[in-house]
C-alpha cells in the first residue's frame, strides 16, 4: 500500500488518504451539538437495556398510599396515581418509547426501501404504477387509517386460543403489552416517504456509468440491484430514517393519548404524558418529567441526525 | 310568526333585565354535543338533561326523597287488579310557537311513536310492561292500535299493563313517554328538533343551538309555573376535556363542574374550593363481572377468591377520592330493593386469608397452576386506573397473573356479548327507582345485558316473582334473596363501588342535586354576585 | 400550463376511488355497528334502523350509493347525530378547523422562515444556536402539554386571553400557537439548510460581484429559491396540522371537525368517516397542486407546458 506520509520538518505536509467514513466521522466529531445528541442517545439505550438494574424500583412497585407524591428524597421524581416511582417508570418507559420508535422506524424502513428499490429499478410502467399508488396513499388521512387498523387489530387479535396462528399472534401481542401491533400499525402507515426517497435515489444511481458497465458485462439484474444499487442507496436512507425517529416517538405518544397505546401497567412516555397532563395544575411533576424526557430525546435524535447528515453529505466540502 | 313574537318577547325581557342587571344566567357544561333532543330517541344523560328542561313528563322525581311527584299529571290511580292506570293531566300547559294546549293525545302519540319500530328507540323496552307494546315494538305481529294506551278525553290518559307493576308511575315520567307536538314532528320529520322548528312545553325553550359549541335555553314565558322560575337563561357549553372545564370554572366562566379526580387533593385542601365541593350519592354501581361459563371462572370458588381480593376502601380513598361507598351487592342505595351487603354480611368483603383459602380450595394453592387470565375494560383513563389497581390487588393477594386489555367501546360491547372475557368491567345506572331495573333487567338469564352468562333458575324465579308482587315487604325480601344468590352464594359478579356525584358549584348558585334524570334548573336560583 | 392543471385535476378521480374503497372496507371489517349499545336493542329495532340507513344492503351497493351521493355533494346523514346530515356538520364546523389550521400554518411558516433565515445568515453563532433551539422547543413540547400550559399561564393567571372555547379573534391565539409551534421547527430547519445551500451558488456570488445591494440579494435571489423546499414540506405539514388539530380542539373546546376523525370511527358513523377521509384526500390533492404551481413562480427554471 502506497503510504504517503512523509514526515517533513515544516510547511509541506502531505495529507493522509482518507476514506469517506473517516472523513465523515471527523466532521461529525467537530459538531458539538451532534456529539451531545449522540451521548444522550447512547445513555438512553443503556437505560433501556439496563432498566432492571438501574431503576430504583420495579415499574409496578408502589404503595397506593403514596399516590401523587411530589418529588422527595425517596422518590426523586415523585409518584404516580398508584404510588409507583415516576423515575423508575420513566426509565422502563425508555424501552417502550425507544423500541416503538426503532422498530416502527425499521418496519417502515424495510417496507419503504423494498418498495422504492423495486419501483426505481424496474422503471417504466411498473415504476409509474407503483408511484401512482404511493401518491394516492399520500391522500389518506393517517389518523383515520391508524385508528381503523388499531381497532381492527385489537378486536381480531385479543383472544389467546392456543393452537391457531391468530391465537399465537394474540399471545405474542399480550406478552409484549400490546406493542406488537403498534409496531405493525406504525410500520404500515409510515413507509411512503421512504419509498419515494429510495425510488428517487435508485433512479439516479441506475443511470450511473458503472451500472451501465456492469450491465454491459452481462451481470444479472438482481445482482446489480443488490450488489451495486442497494449499498449506495442504503447510507442516505438510513440517515433519513434516523431523522424520522423523533417523529415516531411522538407518534407513539399520540397513540397513547387517544387510547391506542400499550397495555398497562407497562409504562410508556406517551401514556405517562397523557395520564399526566390532566393533573398539570395539581401535580405538575407527572407531566413535567415525561415531557422533558420526550423533549430531550427529540433534541438528541434531531441534532445527531442533522450532524450525521451534514457530516456525510458528499456535496459539502470538508 | 307567533314563535318569532314569543322569542322577541323573551329576548326583550332578557336584554331588558340585563340592562337593569337582573338577568340570571347559569353557565353550565353539558360535557359534549347532545346526539339528539328527540325524547323518543335519546339514550344518553347529556341529551336527557336538556330534554327534561324542555319537555314536561307525566311525573317527575323529587330530588330529596326520590319519590314520584306530579308534573304534567296532577294525580293518578290504578284499578283493583293493578292492570289499569289512569292519569289526570293539567289543562294549562301549552306548546310554544302555537299556544296550543298539551293534551292526552300528545302523550298517546309519543308513547306509540317510541314503540314504533321505525323510530328506532333504544329505550322502548321500558315500556314493554304496557299491553301490546312488545308485540308492536319487536314486530311480533302487534300494531299501534293494539298498544294499551289511550286518551279517555283531552286531559285523561289510561294505560293498560300486562301485569301489575307498582313502579309504573315512575316509568310514566321517563323521557320516552313525554308528550310530543305531533303537528311539528309530522311537518318537519327528523329536523323537528332544530331551534327554528321545535315546540316545547317545559320551563325552558330552545333558543340557540350551535353544534359542538353551545346551546342556550331561555325561560319560557308561557310555562304555567313561569312566575316561580328564577333562572332566565341557561348557557350550555360542550367542553369535553375535564381539565379545561376545571380551568374555566376557576376562571369564573362556568358555574358548576365535576373536578377531575387528579385535582381532588388540591380541591379538598383549598380554602375556597373545598367549600364549593359536594359529594353526594349517585344511582350507579361499578362492578367487575366474571364470565360464569369460561374457565377458570366457571368454578364459584375461583369467583369467590377474586371477589374477596378487592380492596375497595383503598380504591375509594386513594384512587377515586370521591367519597364513594364500597359495594357488595348490585342494586345501589336509594333504589327500592337495595340490600346493604356490607351491613348485612351479604357478598365478599376484602379478606386476604379468605381469598387465598377459596383459591386453595379450588385447587390452586398459592396460585399454583392457575392460568393467566384477562381483565378487559373499555378504553378510558379512569377505567384503566381502576383496572391497574385491582389487577395489582389480584396479583399480590392471589399470586396469579392478570393481563389488562382495553378495547374501544363498541368492540368491547361486541366482545362481551359474543365471547365475554374472564373478567370484564361494567357499570349500571338507574333508569327508574326500582330494583327490577337492576337484578331483573340485567342478570335474568334471558337478559341481553347478562354478559356474565349467569343462569340460575332459582334466581330467575325470584326476580320474576318480585316483579309481579305488589306488597313492598314481600318484594324487599325477594330482592334480598336474589342479591344473596347473585353476589354471595354464586358470586356471579363482584360489585365494587356505588358511584357518587362529585361536583363543584359556585356559592352564588342555589341548587339541588337530581339523582335521577336531569337537574331541575327551574327550581334553582342565582344570587347577586 | 392548462394541460398540466387539467391532468392534475383529473388525478383526483383515482385518488378518491382508492381512498374511499380502502376506508369503506376497513370500516366494515371492524366489529361492532352503529347501534350497539350497553342496553341491547331488540333485534326488530336493529333491523329497522339498519333498513333505514340501508346498512342491510350488500356492501357493494352501499358503497356505490354513497359514492353516487358524494359526487352530487350529498354526503349522507350522520347515524350518530340523527338531526344532522354530514353536509350540516361540515358546513358548520369545517370553517372553524380551517381557520385554526390556517392561522397555525401562518405562524409556523412565518416564524419558521424568519428563524431559519436569521440562523442561516448568522451561521454557527450564538444566534444560530438559540434560534434553532427555540424552534426545536416548539417541536419537542407535545401539544397536549403545551396547550394546558398556555391556558394556565395566559388565560387563568394573566387573564390576557379567554379561557378556551371559540368566537372572537382572541380565542384563536393560544390554540394557534400551540398547534403552529410544532411545525415551526421543520420550516426553520429547512429554510436554514436551503439558504445555506443557495448562498454558495454561483449566481449569488455573481450578483454580489456585480455590486447588487445585499438586501436585494437576500430577498430576490436567496429567499425565493430557498423557499422551494419549504413549499415542498408545506403539503405534509398540512396533513399533520389536521391531525394535531384534534388534540388542540379538544383541549381548547373548539367546535371544529377534528374530533370527528376519532369519534366517528368509535361511533361506526360510516357516512361521517367516509366524508372525513375523502375531504382530507381532496384537500391533500389541492395542496399538492398549489405547491406544484408555486414552484413555477419560485424557480424560473421550472415551467410547465
Amino acid at each position: 500500500m502506497l503510504s504517503s506520509h512523509v514526515v517533513s520538518g515544516g510547511r509541506n505536509k502531505t495529507r493522509k488518504s482518507r476514506s469517506l467514513w473517516k472523513d465523515g466521522l471527523r466532521r461529525l466529531s467537530r459538531n458539538g451539538a451532534a456529539i451531545i445528541g449522540g451521548c444522550i442517545v447512547f445513555a438512553l439505550v443503556i437505560l433501556a437495556v439496563g432498566a432492571g438494574w438501574i431503576a430504583p424500583y420495579h415499574y409496578t412497585d408502589g404503595r397506593v398510599i403514596d399516590n401523587y407524591l411530589h418529588p422527595n428524597g425517596e422518590h426523586l421524581m415523585g409518584c404516580d396515581f398508584m404510588g409507583r416511582d415516576l423515575m423508575s417508570r420513566l426509565i422502563y418507559g425508555t424501552r417502550v418509547s425507544l423500541s416503538a420508535a426503532v422498530v416502527g422506524a425499521f418496519t417502515s424502513f424495510f417496507i419503504g426501501v423494498s418498495y422504492g428499490l423495486i419501483s426505481g429499478f424496474a422503471g417504466g410502467k411498473v415504476d409509474n404504477a407503483m408511484m401512482r399508488f404511493v401518491d394516492i396513499m399520500y391522500g389518506f388521512p393517517t389518523l383515520i387509517l391508524i385508528i381503523l387498523l388499531m381497532v381492527f387489530f385489537k378486536s381480531t387479535f385479543s383472544n389467546i386460543e392456543p393452537g391457531t396462528f391468530r391465537g399465537a399472534l394474540s399471545a405474542l401481542d399480550a406478552r409484549m403489552g400490546g406493542m406488537f401491533f403498534i409496531f405493525v400499525g406504525i410500520g404500515i402507515t409510515s413507509w411512503l416517504g421512504m419509498a419515494r426517497l429510495v425510488r428517487g435515489m435508485t433512479l439516479s444511481v441506475r443511470e450511473k456509468e458503472y451500472i451501465e458497465a456492469t450491465r454491459a458485462i452481462g451481470a444479472p439484474k438482481l445482482r446489480i440491484l443488490f450488489r451495486h444499487v442497494f449499498p449506495n442507496v442504503l447510507g442516505p436512507a438510513i440517515v433519513a430514517q434516523a431523522l424520522a425517529i423523533p417523529g415516531f416517538i411522538l407518534y407513539e405518544a399520540f397513540l397513547s393519548f387517544i387510547g391506542l397505546g400499550v397495555n398497562p401497567p407497562m409504562p410508556s412516555w406517551g401514556m405517562m404524558l397523557s395520564e399526566g397532563y390532566v393533573a398539570m395544575r395539581s401535580h405538575p411533576h407527572l407531566v413535567l418529567f415525561p415531557a422533558i424526557a420526550i423533549s430531550l430525546t427529540l433534541f438528541a435524535f434531531n441534532f445527531l441526525g442533522d450532524g450525521v447528515r451534514d457530516a456525510f453529505d458528499p456535496k459539502q466540502v470538508g | 310568526m307567533k314563535r318569532a313574537l314569543v322569542l322577541t318577547f323573551a329576548l326583550t325581557l332578557v336584554f331588558g333585565l340585563m340592562a337593569v342587571g337582573q338577568v340570571k344566567s347559569l353557565n353550565w357544561n353539558l360535557g359534549t354535543e347532545p346526539p339528539s333532543l328527540d325524547p323518543n330517541i335519546a339514550t344518553d344523560t347529556t341529551s336527557i338533561q336538556v330534554i327534561q328542561a324542555l319537555f314536561l313528563g307525566l311525573t317527575d322525581f323529587d330530588d330529596n326523597t326520590m319519590a314520584v311527584v306530579p308534573e304534567l299529571a296532577t294525580s293518578w290511580e290504578n284499578s283493583e287488579d293493578g292492570l289499569t292506570w289512569t292519569f289526570n293531566l293539567r289543562d294549562d300547559v301549552v306548546w310554544t310557537r302555537t299556544g296550543r294546549k298539551v293534551t292526552a293525545h300528545d302523550v298517546v302519540y309519543s308513547v306509540k311513536r317510541t314503540l314504533d319500530p321505525a323510530t328506532g328507540s333504544s329505550y322502548a323496552y321500558v315500556l314493554w310492561i304496557i299491553e301490546g307494546a312488545q308485540a308492536f315494538n319487536n314486530e311480533e305481529g302487534g300494531t299501534a292500535e293494539g298498544v294499551g294506551v289511550r286518551a279517555v278525553d283531552d286531559y285523561t290518559v289510561e294505560f293498560t299493563l300486562i301485569q301489575p307493576a307498582g313502579y309504573f308511575p315512575s316509568i310514566a315520567g321517563l323521557w320516552v313517554c313525554r308528550p310530543l307536538p305531533r303537528f311539528i314532528v309530522d311537518e318537519y320529520g327528523d329536523d323537528w328538533t332544530k331551534p327554528e322548528n321545535i315546540a316545547t312545553n317545559g320551563a325552558y325553550e330552545l333558543g340557540v343551538w350551535v353544534h359542538d359549541s353551545h346551546l342556550v335555553l331561555y325561560k319560557s314565558p308561557t310555562f304555567y309555573n313561569a312566575d316561580n322560575v328564577n333562572i332566565d337563561q341557561v348557557f350550555c357549553y360542550m367542553i369535553e376535556e375535564a381539565s379545561t372545564a376545571m380551568l374555566m370554572y376557576e376562571a369564573g366562566a362556568l358555574d358548576s363542574t365535576a373536578p377531575p379526580l387528579e385535582d381532588m387533593d388540591r380541591v379538598k385542601t383549598d380554602p375556597v374550593l373545598s367549600q364549593e365541593l359536594t359529594m353526594a350519592p349517585d344511582l350507579c354501581t361499578y362492578y367487575y363481572g366474571f364470565n360464569n361459563e369460561k374457565e377458570p371462572f366457571d368454578d364459584p370458588l375461583v369467583r369467590k377468591a377474586f371477589a374477596s381480593a378487592i380492596d375497595r376502601q383503598s380504591l375509594i380513598d386513594f384512587i377515586l377520592k370521591g367519597g364513594q361507598s364500597p359495594a357488595q351487592t348490585f342494586t345501589c342505595p336509594g333504589i327500592f330493593g337495595h340490600v346493604d351487603g356490607v351491613a348485612e354480611g351479604i357478598g365478599y368483603p376484602y379478606d386476604i386469608e379468605a381469598a387465598q383459602g377459596y383459591l386453595a380450595e379450588a385447587g390452586y394453592p398459592n396460585g399454583e397452576g392457575f392460568p393467566e387470565v384477562t381483565l378487559m375494560h373499555n378504553t378510558s383513563e379512569g377505567h384503566s386506573k381502576i383496572a391497574q389497581f385491582i389487577a395489582q390487588s389480584f396479583m399480590d393477594t392471589l399470586n396469579v397473573t392478570v393481563n389488562i386489555v382495553n378495547q374501544e367501546w363498541k368492540v368491547y360491547l361486541e366482545t362481551c356479548r359474543t365471547d365475554c372475557p374472564q373478567i370484564y368491567r361494567m357499570g349500571w345506572c338507574a333508569d327508574y327507582p326500582d330494583a327490577n331495573n337492576w337484578v331483573n333487567e340485567v342478570f335474568h338469564s334471558a337478559s341481553g345485558s347478562n354478559y356474565a352468562n349467569y343462569t340460575s333458575p332459582d334466581y330467575d324465579a325470584l326476580v320474576e316473582q318480585a316483579a309481579r308482587a305488589t306488597d313492598p315487604a314481600a318484594r324487599l325480601d325477594l330482592y334480598r334473596q336474589a342479591e344473596t344468590l347473585l353476589c354471595d352464594v354464586d358470586a356471579a359478579i363482584a360489585p365494587i363501588y356505588f358511584y357518587t356525584i362529585v361536583n363543584l358549584t359556585k356559592p352564588y348558585v342555589v341548587r339541588t342535586f337530581a339523582p335521577l334524570g336531569g337537574e331541575h334548573w327551574d327550581q334553582w336560583d342565582i344570587l347577586p354576585h | 400550463m392548462i394541460t398540466f392543471l387539467i391532468r392534475r385535476i383529473l388525478w383526483v378521480i383515482p385518488v378518491i376511488l382508492l381512498v374511499s374503497i380502502c376506508t369503506f372496507m376497513l370500516m366494515h371489517a371492524i366489529p361492532g355497528g352503529p347501534f350497539d349499545a350497553e342496553k341491547a336493542l331488540p333485534q326488530a329495532i336493529i333491523d329497522n334502523l339498519n333498513a333505514k340507513y340501508h346498512l342491510d344492503d350488500p356492501l357493494w351497493k352501499q358503497y356505490l350509493d354513497y359514492m353516487w351521493g358524494f359526487v352530487r355533494f350529498d354526503l349522507g346523514p350522520s347515524i350518530a347525530y340523527r338531526a344532522r346530515s354530514v353536509n350540516d356538520i361540515l358546513s358548520d364546523q369545517w370553517p372553524v378547523t380551517a381557520l385554526l389550521g390556517s392561522v397555525s400554518f401562518a405562524i409556523a411558516i412565518i416564524g419558521g422562515v424568519a428563524l431559519g433565515t436569521i440562523s442561516a445568515f448568522r451561521q454557527n453563532t450564538i444566534i444560530d444556536y438559540s434560534s434553532m433551539f427555540i424552534s426545536m422547543l416548539g417541536l419537542s413540547i407535545p401539544n397536549m402539554a403545551l396547550g394546558p400550559l398556555l391556558l394556565w399561564i395566559f388565560a387563568l393567571n394573566l387573564r390576557w386571553f379567554p379561557p378556551a372555547t371559540w368566537g372572537t379573534p382572541a380565542h384563536v391565539v393560544l390554540p394557534a400557537i400551540t398547534l403552529g409551534t410544532a411545525f415551526m421547527a421543520s420550516f426553520a430547519r429547512i429554510t436554514r439548510a436551503s439558504i445555506l445551500q443557495v448562498i454558495r451558488e454561483d449566481y449569488i456570488q455573481t450578483a454580489r460581484a456585480k455590486g447588487v445591494r445585499e438586501s436585494l440579494v437576500l430577498l430576490k435571489h436567496c429567499l425565493r429559491n430557498a423557499l422551494i423546499p419549504v413549499v415542498t414540506i408545506a403539503g405534509p405539514s398540512f396533513a399533520a396540522i389536521m391531525t394535531g388539530s384534534m388534540i388542540v380542539e379538544r383541549i381548547f373546546a373548539i367546535p371544529g371537525i377534528g374530533k370527528y376523525y376519532v369519534t366517528s370511527v368509535g361511533n361506526r358513523d360510516y357516512p361521517v368517516v367516509m366524508a372525513m377521509t375523502l375531504i382530507f384526500a381532496l384537500a391533500v390533492v389541492v395542496m399538492n397542486l398549489l405547491v406544484d404551481v408555486s414552484y413555477g413562480f419560485l424557480d424560473p427554471r421550472i415551467r410547465y407546458n
